[in-house]
């Protein structure tokens, strides 16, 4: 009997935390409401696409050898869309030695300018010329550095693919809420019904707060 | 932490305080009065509910040992994120356990006679040293996180230097005695009911601990996300579901291999007519095995559930609660008939209890809310070229009561 005393003690109290969250007008994180919501994008039409021969960067970057050894570096779909539609100001240049970490990328949302880290070692072999000055429309179209590296990008520990990089991807859209939410003065300017599935309106980055940028930067372009 | 968050009464922090208070005072009436006059212990049954909570307070600490060795020795260092919390949690559950004997003891001014007085052919010799092993690799573990809040660089270094041979020695004293309690009851083959007695009792303690210490990891990590945050608290724990994902599987294979080594066991010693017996003792190994081996393995091999907060949650509590019932079966379930004496603990046994794991709660929100106890993966126990440590603690904020 003092198997079951514990066991129903146990139980107890844990039917009486979620009595007093219900009370509280609150939930349990896993009795979230329609937990579904988090999932949906904050984006029209933004269905997330991650090709299996691509590996992602937590700096979101994507990455691929090609057929000549040389690594082809581009920026992700979240990197492309998370605050407005990104320009590519300028790209690491060619001859330049990329340490990991090194920036690779300057772009723009409207007039904040944010810098992609280099995911890999390397020395940069060519710059695609044609993605200057552009709007990413199509992340994956073309790459925008290629670099003579001897680092792997299938080191797991480093690099998503495949269905992770999926997963990863759409938390960290969810994550962008938040960050949202945390940084702008008058959340309902930038999308009212964010959290029920809302798109954002096309010009986020102007109603976050000034020092947002940077916090952006160290949340989602980190390494 | 602002004094007034700390004193703002809410719901669990009357009851805890409530709690605290009734345990203070069963602490001192049963070293003043003794353990005969406080407790329902006695000649015929001198191991009670404290033996059975030192059980499962060291079976739910089992993570400690099992995620350092997954990611400092096997190199999975995607489940960097769980070393932190599995440590503390294994440290606060051993020192709960150490309490508790010191409670349970006759004359408990004699706690260290096993560290003088060597009895080398005793199974609880050997525990005793384990438990102050493990305790002590534990603090060396866990040393780190303190050092880098209070930014002493230098001894960073050093343990980070022998970080690979403590965790080995974790391991090494861990499997020992999470076996070992199992070994303590191969001496009562006549007293100990059959549905629990076998020769394979420390294989069986030790797989079953390997389960529920990650169930624990996950449950907690569902407690943090409840108390720290109103967000999804995933978010600011770095605890993710991938990760924890993972954790289930790995309890999905102990639970298998736990239950496959329980039915050669049943088969091996002809034990299966027993389950037809109409008994208490029947009735309760099949509630332990259903709530703690087969609707977890159940819940745990699709996918889609495992993948779902909710049913994470809803397993993780099965397993705790299978290793719960199976612990208290082996310690006073199993005893009870041979006996001769229906053991039900005093209020004092039960207040004792319940305010160490009170405190014990109380102590992982403390250190969680105030150290780098969660940290990203790419960060945890690393230092760089100055020997800063470069953990990067997740706020807590924004408190959720």
């Amino acid at each position: 009997m003092v198997a079951i005393f514990v066991l129903a003690l146990f139980l107890f109290i844990l039917l009486v935390d979620l009595i007093v969250l219900r009370i509280q007008g609150k939930s349990h994180p896993a009795f979230e409401p329609a937990l579904s919501q988090y999932d949906y994008l904050v984006h029209d039409g933004n269905v997330i696409h991650i090709p299996s021969n691509l590996f992602f960067s937590k700096g979101h970057t994507w990455l691929k050898k090609n057929k000549n050894g040389l690594m082809e570096i581009g920026i992700d779909p979240f990197g492309s869309t998370a605050l407005g539609t990104l320009s590519i100001l300028k790209c690491a240049e060619v001859g330049e030695e990329l340490k990991r970490g090194g920036m690779i990328f300057e772009g723009s949302y409207g007039n904040k300018t944010v810098k992609f880290l280099s995911p890999v070692n390397g020395i940069v072999k060519s710059v695609n010329p044609g993605i200057i000055g552009k709007k990413i429309s199509n992340p994956y179209e073309s790459w925008g550095v290629q670099l003579v590296s001897n680092d792997s990008p299938e080191n797991r520990d480093l690099f998503f693919s495949g269905s992770d990089a999926l997963n990863w991807i759409k938390n960290e859209f969810s994550k962008l809420k938040y960050f949202i939410d945390d940084n702008s003065p008058i959340v309902e300017f930038v999308g009212e019904t964010m959290y029920d599935g809302g798109s954002l309106s096309n010009d986020v980055v102007s109603l976050l707060l000034d020092q947002s940028i940077n916090d952006f930067e160290k949340e989602f372009l980190s390494l | 932490m602002k004094i007034n968050d700390i004193l703002k009464p809410t719901f669990w922090k009357v009851v805890s305080v409530i709690i605290v208070t009734m345990g203070l005072f069963s602490t001192y009436y049963r070293f003043s009065l003794g353990l005969g006059l406080t407790t329902n212990l006695h000649d015929s049954v001198p191991w009670g509910l404290w033996i059975g909570f030192d059980f499962i307070g060291v079976g739910l600490a089992a993570a400690g040992f099992t995620i350092a060795a997954t990611v400092h020795i096997f190199h999975i260092h995607k489940y960097e994120p769980l070393v932190r919390p599995a440590i503390l949690t294994a440290f606060l559950g051993y020192s709960v356990v150490v309490c508790l004997l010191v409670v349970d003891l006759g004359r408990p001014e004699n706690f260290w006679h096993p560290l003088v007085m060597w009895n080398i052919h005793s199974v609880m010799f050997e525990i005793t040293w384990c438990l102050i092993c493990y305790t002590t690799v534990l603090i060396l573990e866990f040393a780190p996180v303190v050092l880098e809040k209070f930014k002493i660089k230098a001894p960073i270094k050093y343990l980070k230097i022998i970080s690979i041979p403590v965790v080995i020695a974790g391991v090494i004293f861990s499997t020992l005695h999470q076996s070992s309690f199992g070994s303590l009851y191969l001496i009562v083959p006549g007293k100990l009911h059959p549905l629990w007695y076998s020769s394979l009792l420390p294989v069986h303690f030790y797989i079953s601990c390997i389960a529920a210490g990650l169930s624990m990891i996950i449950f907690e990590s569902f407690l943090i996300a409840r108390a720290f945050t109103k967000k999804d608290g995933f978010h600011h724990t770095e605890l993710k579901m991938d990760i924890l994902s993972g954790a289930s599987f790995a309890v999905l294979i102990a639970l298998i291999a736990g239950f496959l080594l329980k039915i050669y066991d049943f088969i091996d010693n002809g034990k299966l007519p027993l389950l037809t017996v109409p008994s208490t003792e029947t009735y309760l190994f099949y509630l332990e095995i259903l709530i703690g081996t087969l609707v977890p393995i159940f819940l745990l091999s699709y996918k889609k559930l495992i993948e779902d907060k909710k049913w994470m949650y809803l397993t993780s509590i099965c397993v705790i609660s299978g290793l719960v019932l199976n612990r208290l079966n082996v310690s006073i379930t199993g005893l009870a008939a041979s006996s001769g004496v229906n053991y039900f603990p005093s209020f004092d046994e039960i207040s004792i209890t319940m305010m160490l794991v009170v405190l014990a709660i109380f102590a992982f929100r403390l250190i969680a809310k105030n150290f780098a106890v969660f940290v990203s993966n790419e960060s945890e126990n690393s230092v760089n070229e100055n020997g800063t440590a470069k953990s990067k603690q997740i706020i807590l904020s924004e408190r959720y009561e």
